[in-house]
C-alpha cells in the first residue's frame, strides 16, 4: 500500500515531481561529466604515450618535440637524419626505433610518414582495405576518415604544413588504401603512409645528394638503466634531442594541478546543491501535503511506514533521476567521441563504476534528507490540522 | 462483579498551552461509556467538544494532565499513561477517529481511501474491499467506488470519512461535527451508519451542535444516548 500510496502522489503531482527529479538528474550528471571528462582526458593523454619511452628529435624544446610526436599537437623543432636513427636501432639499449615523418597535413589531420612497426605500436588494424606498401598510399585514421569524409579509392592532395591555408601538393595525389579500426590513441586522427611518400612529395624543394631525413625516432628500451643512461648519451654525443614523454608530461601536468582541483571542488558544489534539491523537493512536498500526512497519522499509520512513505518518493525521485543522469551521459559521451573530441574514448565502465557511486551517494543523501522532514511530519500538531474547517 | 466501562473518564482538564500561563483551562466532567451505548458531546463553539474528542483520540496532550488522579480508562487501560507512539497505535483500530476536518487522500480513488487505514497495517485485502464496499452501498455512495476524492461532494466525502473510520471495526468512534455543511439526507445517512455501529456494539461519542442531526441520531438509535453538555465558563 505504501508503494501505492507513493506512485499515486507522484500521479497527483507529477509536474513537482519530473521538477525534483530533474534538478537531481542535472546534479548528478554535472557531477559524472565533470569527474568522468577529467579521467577521460587524463587516461586519454596518459595511453598515447604508451610504448613510446624516448622521443628522439631535432633539438631544441623538448616539450615541443613530445607535443608534436606523441600527441601531434605542436610544430617539430626540426629533422634528423634518418641514418643516425638507423644507428642508434642498432644500440643495445634499445628494443625498438620508429622513424617518423611530419610536414603536411589535408584538412586538418597530420600526415604521417612511417613504417608498418607504426601501426602496430598503436595496434591500430584496417578496418577496410590493406595497409599500404608503396609511396603515396594512404591508411586513414578512423576519426580522421569519419571527419574528412575518405573511403577506399578516394584520392586527395596534402598541403604543406599543419593548418588548413598551407601549399597544396598539387601534383602528388594520396591514395587511400585502408580506413583503419578506432584504437582510442592519437593515430585515429592521422593519415599514415610510408616514409617514402614523404620524401616523394617533397623531392622537388630538396637537394637530391642530402642525406635522408625524418622528424622523430620514437623509441622503445630496453630496462630502466637505459631509461637513464640513454637520454643523456644521445643529448651529449648525437647531434639529435632525446625526451621522456611520460617526464614532459608530468611537468606539463604539473603546472595544471589547479585545474583538477577546480574541478573537484566543482564537483563538491555540485554535490551539495543537489543534496539541497532534495531537501527543498521534500520539504515543499511536506509543506503541500502536511495535512495527508496528519490525517495518516490521526489514522495510526507507524513512524517507520510514514518514513518509507516520505523516503520511497525521495528514493525513486534519486533513482528515476540517475537514470536521467545516465542517459544524459551516454549521449554526452557519445557526442564527444563522435564529434567533440574524435579520437577520445569514454571508458564506459569507469563510468559506470563512478555512475553506482553517485547513486549511492545520492541515495544516502536521500535518506539524510528525508530526517528532517520526517522529524517535522512527526511534531505536526494533527489535531490542530484535521480541525480546520 | 459489573463489567468494566469501555471508557472512563476521570478529572480530566486541558490547558491550551500556546497561551502559556495565561492560556485557558477547561474542565471536563467524569463520565463513563459502555460498548454499544452512545453518548451526545453538545455545547456552543469553543466549549472543548473538539479538545475532548482529541484527548480521546490520542492525538493531543496538555500540560494540564495530573496523572495519579486524571485518567482516560479505554477498555481498563490509562492510555494518558502511554507514550504517543502506544497512543497512535490504538487508532483506527481499538479508537475510530472522525476528525472536523472532512479530508480525503487526493491521490487515491474513494475505495483505496477507505480501505487506507487498515490496509497500511494489516489484514486480508479482499475481506477489507468487500466491507468497504457494503459500507458505501448502506451510505448510498456505491457508484462512486472508483471516484476520485477530488470529484466528490462535501457531503459524500463527509460520509466516505465515517466509513473510513468504521472499516476497521473500532471498539470506540469518536465523530466531531460529522454533520457540519451537510444537507439533511447526508447527515441522515451519516446518522444512520453511526447508529448501526453502535447497535453493533460499539461505543460511540459524538460532538455536535446540530440539533436536528442530534434528534436523527436519537430517531435511529435503539437505546437513548446519554447527552454531556460542555459549557464555555
Amino acid at each position: 500500500m505504501i508503494s501505492k500510496l507513493i506512485w499515486a502522489n507522484v500521479r497527483d503531482q507529477p509536474l513537482q515531481f519530473l521538477l525534483a527529479v530533474l534538478l537531481c538528474a542535472l546534479g548528478m550528471a554535472s557531477i559524472l561529466a565533470v569527474l568522468g571528462l577529467q579521467h577521460t582526458l587524463e587516461t586519454h593523454g596518459a595511453r598515447q604515450a604508451e610504448g613510446i619511452d624516448l622521443v628522439v628529435g631535432a633539438k631544441g624544446s623538448a616539450l615541443q618535440n613530445t607535443l608534436a610526436a606523441v600527441y601531434h599537437l605542436d610544430v617539430p623543432n626540426g629533422n634528423i637524419r634518418l641514418a643516425d636513427v638507423e644507428t642508434l636501432a642498432k644500440h643495445p639499449m634499445v628494443a625498438q626505433a620508429i622513424p617518423i615523418s611530419l610536414g603536411d597535413s589535408v584538412g586538418g589531420a597530420r600526415i604521417v610518414g612511417a613504417p608498418d612497426p607504426f601501426y602496430a605500436l598503436y595496434n591500430a588494424k584496417p578496418e577496410q582495405g590493406v595497409l599500404p606498401n608503396a609511396p603515396l598510399e594512404a591508411a586513414i585514421g578512423a576519426a580522421a576518415a569519419r571527419k574528412l569524409k575518405l573511403r577506399i579509392g578516394d584520392q586527395f592532395f596534402g598541403t604543406h604544413g599543419f593548418a588548413d591555408s598551407g601549399d597544396a601538393h598539387g601534383d602528388h595525389a594520396f591514395v587511400v588504401t585502408a580506413i583503419l579500426a578506432p584504437t582510442g590513441r592519437v593515430i585515429d586522427n592521422l593519415v599514415v603512409t610510408p616514409l617514402a611518400s614523404v620524401w616523394v612529395v617533397h623531392a622537388e624543394h630538396t637537394d637530391a645528394n642530402a642525406p635522408a631525413e625524418v622528424t622523430f625516432a620514437l623509441l622503445r628500451l630496453r630496462g630502466l638503466a637505459a631509461m637513464a643512461s640513454l637520454p643523456r648519451f644521445i643529448n651529449a654525443e648525437t647531434p639529435m634531442q632525446a625526451t621522456s614523454p611520460a617526464t614532459e608530461s608530468a611537468r606539463l601536468l604539473a603546472n595544471f594541478d589547479w585545474i583538477a582541483v577546480i574541478i573537484k571542488s566543482f564537483a563538491a558544489a555540485l554535490t551539495v546543491a543537489t543534496a539541497l534539491a532534495l531537501l527543498g523537493a521534500l520539504s515543499q512536498a511536506l509543506e503541500h501535503r502536511q495535512t495527508d500526512l496528519a490525517l495518516l497519522r490521526a489514522m495510526g499509520v507507524k513512524r517507520a511506514q510514514l518514513w518509507w512513505l516520505l523516503l520511497g518518493q525521495a528514493l525513486a525521485s534519486v533513482l528515476l533521476a540517475a537514470l536521467v543522469a545516465l542517459l544524459l551521459i551516454a549521449a554526452g559521451a557519445w557526442w564527444l567521441e563522435r564529434y567533440a573530441l574524435p579520437g577520445v574514448v569514454v571508458n564506459g565502465g569507469y563510468l559506470a563504476q563512478l555512475a553506482l557511486w553517485v547513486t549511492l551517494a545520492a541515495l544516502a543523501l536521500a535518506i539524510l534528507s528525508t530526517i528532517p522532514v520526517i522529524v517535522r511530519t512527526l511534531r505536526l500538531d494533527i489535531a490542530a490540522l484535521l480541525s480546520k474547517s | 462483579m459489573p463489567a468494566p466501562h469501555l471508557l472512563e473518564v476521570a478529572k480530566l482538564s486541558h490547558c491550551y498551552d500556546s497561551l502559556g500561563a495565561r492560556g485557558r483551562r477547561i474542565e471536563f466532567p467524569d463520565f463513563t461509556l459502555d460498548a454499544g451505548a452512545m453518548l451526545l458531546l453538545r455545547g456552543a463553539s469553543g466549549s472543548g467538544k473538539s479538545t475532548l474528542l482529541q484527548r480521546l483520540a490520542g492525538a493531543r496532550t496538555s500540560s494540564a494532565d495530573v496523572f495519579d488522579s486524571t485518567r482516560i480508562t479505554l477498555r481498563g487501560q490509562n492510555i494518558l499513561a502511554l507514550s504517543q507512539a502506544q497512543r497512535d497505535a490504538l487508532r483506527p483500530t481499538t479508537i475510530g477517529w472522525i476528525p472536523q476536518r472532512v479530508h480525503l487522500l487526493n491521490s487515491l480513488n474513494v475505495i483505496d481511501n477507505i480501505v487506507l487505514p487498515i490496509a497500511l497495517s494489516a489484514g486480508s485485502k479482499a475481506m477489507l474491499r468487500q466491507r468497504a464496499l457494503e459500507l458505501l452501498e448502506r451510505a448510498g455512495l456505491s457508484a462512486l467506488v472508483s471516484a476520485k476524492s477530488t470529484e466528490l461532494s462535501v457531503g459524500q466525502a463527509a460520509r466516505c470519512c465515517v466509513i473510513r473510520a468504521l472499516i476497521a471495526q473500532p471498539k470506540l468512534l469518536l465523530a466531531d461535527e460529522p454533520s457540519a455543511a451537510l444537507d439533511s439526507q447526508s447527515a441522515q445517512a451519516i446518522a444512520q451508519l453511526l447508529c448501526d455501529f453502535c447497535s453493533a456494539g460499539g461505543g460511540l461519542i459524538v460532538a455536535t451542535h446540530d440539533e436536528p442531526f442530534q434528534q436523527q441520531l436519537r430517531s435511529h438509535c435503539a437505546t437513548a444516548p446519554a447527552d454531556i453538555e460542555l459549557s464555555t465558563a
